[in-house]
């Protein structure tokens, strides 16, 4: 339920019957509500409260979706759902906001308590998604609401190819209210199989499972180097690890699926020739690849938040860079114009069971939005 | 009318030449220390140092 649109046509609540008004209070989630309707943005805070009380786990998202398009056209904006499940409302692409729909998997139960919204979404990022919403209607900059960011990323893909490219793109991710993300490792990954002749253990030939393993540790070795933190090396991640003799009985078949965090000051060619190069058996398959970004804190969307963050605040902005990858990465590996990554939220909460944003962080992110996009639009 | 104006550098207190069209939130590169500087405000011109890039875990 939209409590937006509830609220504009006004007087839905007294038509609502007794057993309707029962049934909604037994699954009604444990808020202390009346914080929603506090400051100059509650309008945002109540369509932030209805988004995370919608589930919305990657590949079900059709449900959150059209409660973000019902706050579109409430504030009578194009908006459309796309044949991938964006939500889409274009209008001046002196900016693009951008941020997912999709939550990872996880009940996080929703509530308010002392000004703070608890629930799945709430940082990553349903905070910043609808942060966005408010400063695109606030402003009349174009929107758009992705899906699949936690798994394929479908959404961001598809928009580069369905979309002209916006004049900046700013995508929603949690920063915190007063720092901006410039930079994400791009993301490789693949599945190693190999097989070998199925003899008797006390051969001394190397099996496929050993080949398996002395080529991951070959690769993870080369890989492993000091560096000024974490965000300059690449990590090497084994996520499965199959093995043993084939359904037939005649061979040992090994497989192994692997990722890699890219740096920027690396190509995703140089890993995947690194990985391909140990191979002494058997070969990789990989996925379509994400390419690291980072971007220039010169440019006029980095320059716009700085002024922006230090207006609202009088606090010195924090720039980022950040380890994981995001949809950012899509666009930039797409896009020629400038881009950033910004919303509210404590990224250590991302994916974790007491996921919960404050909602005056809430409101003082969509303050600093609104004024980058004025600035950059005037510009 | 000069196309400069001059302001204090926050590191090293020498005044320093800018364009007279710096911007806001710009960032320029000392010529007195190489340090890169962020023009916080216009009137008067101040200059600060600019944030560092910090790392950070996600998404």
């Amino acid at each position: 339920m939209n409590a937006e649109i509830d609220r504009e046509e006004g007087g839905e609540a007294e038509a609502t019957t007794k057993t309707e008004m029962e049934t909604e209070a037994e699954t009604t989630p444990d808020a202390d509500t009346d914080a929603l309707d506090e400051g100059e943005w509650a309008d945002a805070r109540h369509l932030l409260y209805d988004m995370v009380s919608t589930p919305s786990v990657s590949g079900d998202e059709e449900a959150a979706a059209e409660v973000l398009k019902a706050f579109f056209e409430a504030h009578d904006r194009e908006v459309w759902i796309d044949e991938v499940g964006n939500v889409r409302a274009p209008a001046d692409d002196a900016v693009l906001l951008t941020s997912h729909i999709d939550t990872v998997p996880g009940d996080v139960p929703v509530k308010i308590e002392d000004g703070v919204l608890w629930g799945r979404g709430s940082v990553d990022a349903t905070g910043p998604l609808c942060s966005m919403a408010a400063a695109a209607v606030e402003t009349g900059v174009s929107f758009v609401g992705v899906v699949g960011e936690e798994t394929s990323s479908r959404g961001a893909w598809h928009l580069v190819e369905d979309r002209e490219e916006p004049d900046a793109v700013v995508n929603g991710e949690p920063s915190g209210w007063d720092g901006v993300t410039l930079g994400y490792r791009g993301f490789l990954s693949g599945t190693y199989i190999s097989t070998s002749e199925l003899g008797h253990s006390s051969r001394p030939e190397e099996n496929a499972i050993q080949s398996a393993v002395a080529w991951w540790s070959r690769v993870a070795d080369f890989f492993d180097e000091e560096r000024d933190g974490v965000f300059d090396t690449v990590t090497t991640k084994p996520v499965t690890f199959d093995g043993g003799p084939t359904e037939d009985g005649l061979a040992v078949e090994a497989t192994v699926d692997v990722q890699f965090r890219v740096p920027p000051r690396l190509s995703i060619d140089d890993v995947r020739e690194v990985a391909e190069g140990e191979l002494t058996r058997g070969g990789v398959h990989w996925n379509k690849p994400i390419p690291p970004v980072m971007m220039s804190p010169r440019t006029d969307v980095a320059r716009a938040f700085r002024v922006a963050i230090r207006n609202v605040s009088g606090v010195k902005p924090r720039l980022l860079r950040k380890t994981g990858t995001s949809d950012m990465n899509i666009f930039a590996g797409t896009w020629d114009c400038p881009m950033a990554t910004y919303g509210p939220g404590d990224s250590d909460l991302d994916h974790a069971p007491n996921e919960h944003l404050d909602l005056a962080e809430f409101d003082s992110a969509i303050d600093v939005l609104v004024d980058a996009c004025e600035r950059l639009a005037d510009d | 009318m000069s196309d400069t104006i001059t302001a204090e550098d926050p590191l090293s207190g020498e005044e320093i030449e800018l364009p007279a069209d710096v911007e806001v939130g710009e960032i320029i590169d000392s010529p007195a220390t190489g340090a890169e500087l962020e023009v916080v405000s216009l009137d008067p011109v101040t200059l600060e140092e600019a944030p560092e890039l910090e790392e950070d875990w996600g998404e």
